[in-house]
């Protein structure tokens, strides 16, 4: 179980996230909606220790994870999918994916390589291609393979769906699926695109402003007019 | 048959497959042919080699840490000081007369240069962009003034610095540049071998670096810091090994430089050398290894054609002396306009263009053979 609980952040004067609460469950995807400027990012960011939250906390199967220093998240089971595809263009996908193995190095074994190709066929095509030759959608299988390099128990994905062509979109969100009943994972979703990403969502929160204003099941969230005009803009 | 192909397989595969092979056998040859150069050339061309060894082993060193790590770090000639100072400590003390005394020098400038490589990256890998290039700045113009403060350092005459003589170094060494060469060793064709053999070695052990673990940490630590501490890694350790390394490479170049010029004084590592090393750098090709070799090359060599030059040109000694930053700071020019990826850069594109080219050229060959 992920739990985040009051969760406040904020860019120096302007509050970011504003007693954020929510949890996530093994097995199903939470996805995480609103607005432009709502804190979805920032709650990410903020799970992360990449942004310094001011209140609150954040647990990880019962253990506080809050204060712990980002490099050392994929360690305790908690793996984050940046906006943006931070692929590094000139490694090859081999070497990209090995890069989210490094911790287990010395602890347990780092996620085959062949089953991240088992997952994502597309990958395992281009294994010896360098990050730049890919195209948005393959960086984007890239970025979530290399992310389960490290097996998670927590993946927190930002917006995969950014500036990907509607069919690969699809494609992807039909990956993402299969990877939470294959791997038993638990995966936060941060989306601006809030119709597809509730057609896979098992469980949804609503944030405005920072603050949550609606968390429910994805179904009844989608039979929601009102909030769904007021929120999610479809 | 397939069976003995897939039990022979690891085996089967050319040498030059695996990269610490390949590196070690491009490296033997490159020192072989640079041992033959050296013997058959004028001792002034010799000092000119031994020079362009210790510029590329510092300037490796830097396009390692700028071109993969991604720190800009204007202070290595500061570090190539530090490295000289020590170096020419230790050889005052042991007397410098062994091949021993040399290489434990060159360890102790090595260890020194590794210490404020830590000492110095520990802050800077909490700076970015100009302002660790601000940071490593103050030490370039820093760390030279420090000799006049304490009287071991020699103020500003500086110190000497004793080398081996040539007669007596091992017999065996001698033998085995007779036996290459065919000319015998002399000082100052010993420095040159030296340094093109620590040359050698620096450039695998930083070829193997890049090409490892450690070396893709930089590159994503480079690319994308958010991705790569999302990835597990430790970004100020990332950047303070890259520094460490840099800083031991010129420190090696540093004690090179102190045996060469045979005078360690603060009048050599001056800002300018710092500058000089990062224009080397740019000018081969930021984060190649050839680049940092050939950018030293014209480190060395420049100065004696714009001296040539400018005497052909009827200018008298003094003047054509004055040639060389003209025609160093055209070559700069030229190279960032013509050529804004480098010596190196340019080549490899021009060579995989021509590559591509080919390849279409076939391909539309057999469409054509099956149309018709």
């Amino acid at each position: 179980m992920f739990a985040v609980e009051d969760l406040s952040a904020a860019y120096g004067p302007v509050k970011a996230l504003n007693g954020v609460t929510f949890t996530a469950s093994r097995g199903q995807v939470t996805a995480v909606l609103g607005a432009n400027g709502a804190g979805k990012t920032t709650l990410l960011r903020t799970v992360s220790g990449l942004v310094r939250s001011t209140r609150g906390t954040v647990k990880l199967d019962g253990k506080d994870i809050t204060r712990t220093a980002t490099e050392k998240l994929t360690s305790y089971g908690l793996s984050h999918v940046p906006e943006g595809r931070g692929v590094i263009a000139e490694l090859t996908v081999v070497e990209n994916l090995r890069l989210g193995g490094l911790h287990r190095a010395t602890a347990s074994e780092p996620m085959p390589i062949e089953r991240i190709f088992e997952l994502f066929p597309r990958l395992g095509e281009r294994r010896d291609a360098t990050a730049h030759q890919l195209s948005g959608g393959e960086r984007q299988m890239l970025v979530i393979g290399r992310a389960l390099m490290a097996r998670p128990t927590v993946l927190l994905l930002d917006e995969p769906s950014l500036g990907l062509a509607p069919r690969v979109v699809a494609q992807i969100f039909d990956l993402l699926r299969g990877l939470v009943q294959s791997e038993e994972l638990t995966v936060v979703l941060v989306e601006q695109n809030a119709r597809s990403a509730l057609s896979i969502a098992d469980h949804g929160v609503v944030l405005n402003l920072g603050k949550v204003v609606a968390s429910a099941p994805a179904a009844e969230l989608a039979a929601d007019e009102q909030l769904r005009h007021a929120y999610l803009g479809f | 048959m397939e069976r003995l192909r897939s039990i022979l397989g690891p085996l089967a595969r050319p040498i030059t497959s695996v990269p610490l092979a390949r590196h070690l056998v491009v490296a033997l040859i490159a020192f072989v042919v640079a041992m033959a150069v050296i013997g058959a050339s004028s001792q002034y061309l010799q000092t000119r080699y031994a020079e362009m060894a210790y510029f590329a082993i510092a300037a490796g060193g830097l396009t390692l840490l700028t071109g993969l790590s991604g720190q800009l770090s204007l202070g290595h000639g500061a570090l190539m000081a530090v490295g000289a100072y020590a170096a020419t400590l230790v050889l005052d003390r042991t007397g410098g007369e062994t091949l021993a005394d040399v290489f434990v020098a060159l360890l102790v400038a090595i260890a020194v240069c590794a210490l404020v490589g830590v000492v110095v990256g520990v802050p800077a890998a909490r700076l970015h962009g100009p302002y660790i290039a601000g940071a490593t700045l103050t030490l370039a113009v820093a760390v030279p003034r420090l000799a006049n403060q304490w009287h071991v350092l020699g103020g500003e005459q500086g110190l000497q610095v004793p080398v081996p003589r040539a007669a007596e170094l091992p017999a065996w060494i001698q033998d085995l540049v007779w036996f290459f060469t065919a000319v015998e060793i002399d000082q100052y064709s010993f420095l040159a071998y030296l340094g093109w053999l620590l040359l050698a070695l620096t450039f695998v052990a930083l070829a193997n670096l890049s090409r490892s673990r450690v070396g893709r940490r930089w590159r994503a630590v480079r690319d994308d810091d958010v991705s790569a501490e999302l990835a597990g890694i430790h970004l100020g350790r990332a950047r303070v090994v890259a520094f460490t390394v840099s800083a031991m490479a010129a420190g090696l170049a540093g004690g090179l430089m102190a045996m060469n010029v045979r005078l360690t004084a603060p009048g050599a590592f001056t800002i300018t050398l710092s500058l000089t090393l990062l224009a080397a750098v740019v000018l081969g090709g930021l984060g190649s290894l050839p680049g940092a070799l050939i950018g030293a090359g014209v480190l060395a060599f420049l100065p004696h054609f714009a001296t040539d030059l400018g005497e052909s040109a009827g200018l008298s000694a003094t003047q054509a002396a004055e040639v060389t930053p003209v025609v160093y700071g055209l070559v700069l020019m030229l190279v960032i306009l013509l050529a804004p990826a480098g010596i190196v850069g340019s080549l490899r594109s021009l060579v995989s263009r021509a590559s591509r080219t080919s390849s279409l050229a076939s391909a539309l060959g057999s469409t054509k053979e099956k149309t018709t």
